[in-house]
């Protein structure tokens, strides 16, 4: 989730102890955001770590079967050294700039093998890989 | 003084020296109304010397959602007011800061009615879903079947050939993706170079695109009437499949895609768009739309991650849709996109 939960959790502190000239239906709605933006954080503070983990893991497994089959060898050399490294940090914000620098890679990747009939496998491996980002970033529904 | 107190005498200022002659105006009852992250939105009572009225402000605050044009929406009301598009009558717009630190335009207010859709499962509302779910569609196919020329918006609209609409839309969604992604967004990023492989026909008629038309932008009252259709500053000239496709996303139908919007059949509202609109839906160009509408949609939502997270707005709302959006929008992406047992994408 962009912005991480720290930042956002310090600027929705400053919405509630700042004044507004809205009046009390404003207030009373803006209240009602933050507590529906605070369960959206308990949510990803319980699981942050494991989701980027689970994804930076994934996309490393397919690029472990992918980069053999890549015929630019740039892109390959690229892939071959992303599969082989794994997450040494469990900060958050490690776990985060390791899982875009992966999932730019995959865009180059994908991109690739959407024009290569030959790599059809692979792309119904990204498309499943791409159900698991969508699926296990899902927020609770709205309470509403 | 509060900056309630600041805002009440700024448009008193003004609404007398713009429509009493500078007699004297009092301003109470300032009230903002929540939601509307592009603009802040403020009813307010207003006495003039001949009588009372209930007006509504509309502000461009100093960050907004999405780049929007005040000149744009303020045209539309005008050129709609009046037409069988229901629009809150314009008063007048200002494009001089001096006066609330920031362009801004007032319309007369349109009393008792509601937009949240949540409303729909409540008395009296939830036994006029039908009646608001025809209207809603009618109203959509009324605005593409108006020629922008005879109702006065096409001169405060950029052209735009019927070939190059989808071009246009997508170059200026894929854009704002670019500049404001916060994170790897690969799978609005299939979708972008999937719509741009196979695009659809030219457009038979370009039309006034609203580009926000969607539940949550319309007033309705308790009597289940369409009283006024707003946000329009997303207005453009475009394909009409562009409006049609967006008020269908399954973001706006909490998870009941067959009934867009949670009012009437999808099957039905096309019809009832049809025949308003005297267009026929193109299916195959429509399913472009459709998938170009999520693209649209998640450009807008990394556009508010990106504003909140620079701090250039704190506006909870904001934090929504980065959060909350764009977590809907990716999963309705891969079920519109992902691969059913070995067929492609």
């Amino acid at each position: 989730m962009r912005p991480p939960v720290d930042q956002a959790l310090r600027t929705l502190a400053g919405t509630l102890l700042t004044p507004t000239a809205g009046g009390a239906e404003y207030a009373e709605a803006t209240a009602q955001m933050i507590g529906i933006l605070l369960l959206f954080a308990a949510t990803e503070a319980e699981r942050a770590a494991e989701v980027r983990e689970t994804e930076n893991r994934a996309i490393r497994e397919l690029f472990t079967e992918a980069w053999m089959r890549v015929p630019d060898p740039g892109l390959r050399a690229r892939l071959e050294e992303e599969a082989e490294r794994s997450d040494a940090s469990r900060l958050v914000a490690d776990l985060d700039a390791a899982n875009d620098r992966l999932k730019y890679l995959l865009i180059e990747l994908h991109t690739l093998v959407e024009k290569d009939d030959s790599l059809a496998d692979l792309d119904r491996a990204i498309w499943k890989l791409y159900r698991v980002f969508a699926e296990g970033r899902a927020l609770p529904p709205v309470p509403f | 003084m509060s900056a309630g107190a600041d805002l009440e005498r700024g448009i008193a200022r003004w609404l007398s020296a713009r429509l009493a002659g500078d007699a004297p105006v009092e301003v109470g009852e300032l009230r903002r109304i929540p939601g509307g992250a592009s603009r802040e939105t403020y009813r307010f009572l207003a006495k003039l010397p001949e009588r009372e009225q209930r007006l509504v402000l509309r502000r461009d605050p100093a960050s907004s959602l999405i780049e929007t044009e005040r000149r744009v929406e303020f045209a539309a009301y005008s050129a709609f007011h009046g037409t069988s598009v229901p629009v809150p009558r314009p008063i007048g717009l200002e494009t001089d800061p001096q006066w609330l630190g920031s362009p801004f335009f007032v319309m007369e207010e349109i009393e008792g009615c509601e937009t949240a859709i949540r409303k729909l499962t409540e008395e009296p509302w939830r036994n006029h879903v039908e009646k608001l779910g025809l209207q809603k569609w009618r109203i959509l196919g009324d605005i593409a079947g108006a020629d922008p020329a005879a109702i006065g918006l096409a001169d405060a609209l950029e052209p735009v050939a019927p070939a190059d609409c989808w071009r246009r839309e997508l170059d200026r969604w894929e854009r704002v993706i670019d500049e404001d992604e916060l994170a790897a967004q690969p799978i609005v990023r299939a979708a972008i170079r999937k719509l741009r492989r196979k695009p659809p026909p030219p457009t038979t008629r370009v039309v006034v695109v609203h580009g926000d038309y969607r539940s949550g932008n319309f007033l309705f009252d308790r009597d289940g009437e369409i009283r006024g259709i707003l946000d329009w500053e997303m207005c453009h000239l475009g394909d009409p499949l562009e409006d049609l496709a967006w008020a269908m996303n399954p973001i706006w139908s909490a998870g009941d895609a067959a009934h867009p919007g949670r009012l009437i059949e999808r099957e039905r509202a096309l019809q009832v768009w049809e025949r308003a609109s005297d267009l026929r839906v193109d299916r195959e160009a429509f399913a472009w739309w459709e998938l170009f509408s999520s693209v649209k949609g998640q450009a807008i939502w990394i556009s508010s991650s990106k504003e909140y997270a620079s701090g250039r707005s704190t506006e909870p709302i904001l934090l929504f849709a980065g959060w909350m959006c764009t977590d809907l929008q990716d999963r309705i992406l891969v079920e519109a996109m992902a691969p059913r047992d070995g067929a492609g994408a």
